[in-house]
């Protein structure tokens, strides 16, 4: 018995093959999405930049008493800007952003500790999103990685290091 | 879930998750959830017309089961079309 006669699995209605028929995507039609994509990419430089600020505003609330609602916020917003990072061409805030949420994501009573690693990141993504710094960052990237590698040795040797999971 | 009746107009859509997360065990929730194809970021042209051309040139079956309901696991529609094209 196919899976087509078995009475779970039915097709679906309106398939769009049955519709349209095969379709083939030639060079043409992927250097158009690839225009898309980059029209994408120059119409929301903004959002980075943006998305940054918001964060840092939310950070500096969230600091008075480290109330959840507002880590939890800025987790979210950085959770989308890792997202964002990658799409408009900058795999640094991608990077910065998930490695924040490992910190942004510790326990309440361990994350206080934390205030200083997390600082750390916000102002490399201050200054990647400021200076627009793309791609792996080269200098500016290197510097950035550096302070933030002493910043991650010293919290994690004091209080281990939080889960991979972003 | 994601296609419940309730909260998709129509349950049977093709999904493709875009998205920077690479992680098997993301992978495996989304496919759980009834996503049909799975695309990280950096996205590019030919990344999304490949799961394009894979979503309407070979619509999955779907199946209902008491805790799923979405497109039939690849390897398992693979199959069917084998089945099928050799008429068993």
């Amino acid at each position: 018995m196919t899976m087509a006669q078995h009475p779970s699995h039915r097709p679906p209605p309106g398939a769009l093959a049955a519709r349209i028929g095969v379709v083939r995507f030639d060079a043409d039609d992927v250097r158009a999405v690839e225009q898309v994509i980059a029209r994408f990419a120059a119409e929301h430089q903004g959002l980075i930049q943006d998305a940054v600020a918001d964060l840092h505003a939310h950070w500096t609330r969230a600091t008075a008493d480290l109330g959840r609602e507002d880590v939890a916020r800025c987790i979210a917003i950085a959770h989308d800007l890792a997202g964002f990072g990658r799409t408009l061409g900058y795999p640094l805030v991608t990077e910065l952003c998930r490695s924040l949420n490992r910190y942004l994501r510790l326990d309440a009573a361990v994350l206080p500790r934390a205030r200083e690693v997390v600082e750390i990141h916000l102002s490399a993504l201050q200054i990647v999103a400021l200076t627009r710094v793309t791609g792996d960052g080269g200098r500016i990237g290197r510097e950035i990685a550096d302070e933030l590698t002493r910043a991650i040795g010293k919290f994690d040797s004091a209080c281990g290091a939080p889960a991979r999971a972003s | 879930m994601l296609r419940a009746p309730a909260k998709c107009p129509n349950p049977y859509v093709p999904i493709i998750m875009m998205t920077s997360h690479a992680d098997s065990e993301r992978v495996i929730a989304a496919r759980n959830a009834g996503v049909h194809e799975y695309l990280v970021k950096p996205i590019t042209g030919d990344s999304v017309l490949t799961r394009l051309a894979e979503v309407i040139n070979h619509p999955r079956e779907f199946v209902r089961t008491q805790t799923y309901f979405g497109p039939a696991p690849r390897r398992a529609a693979a199959a069917t079309r084998t089945a099928d094209a050799s008429g068993t």
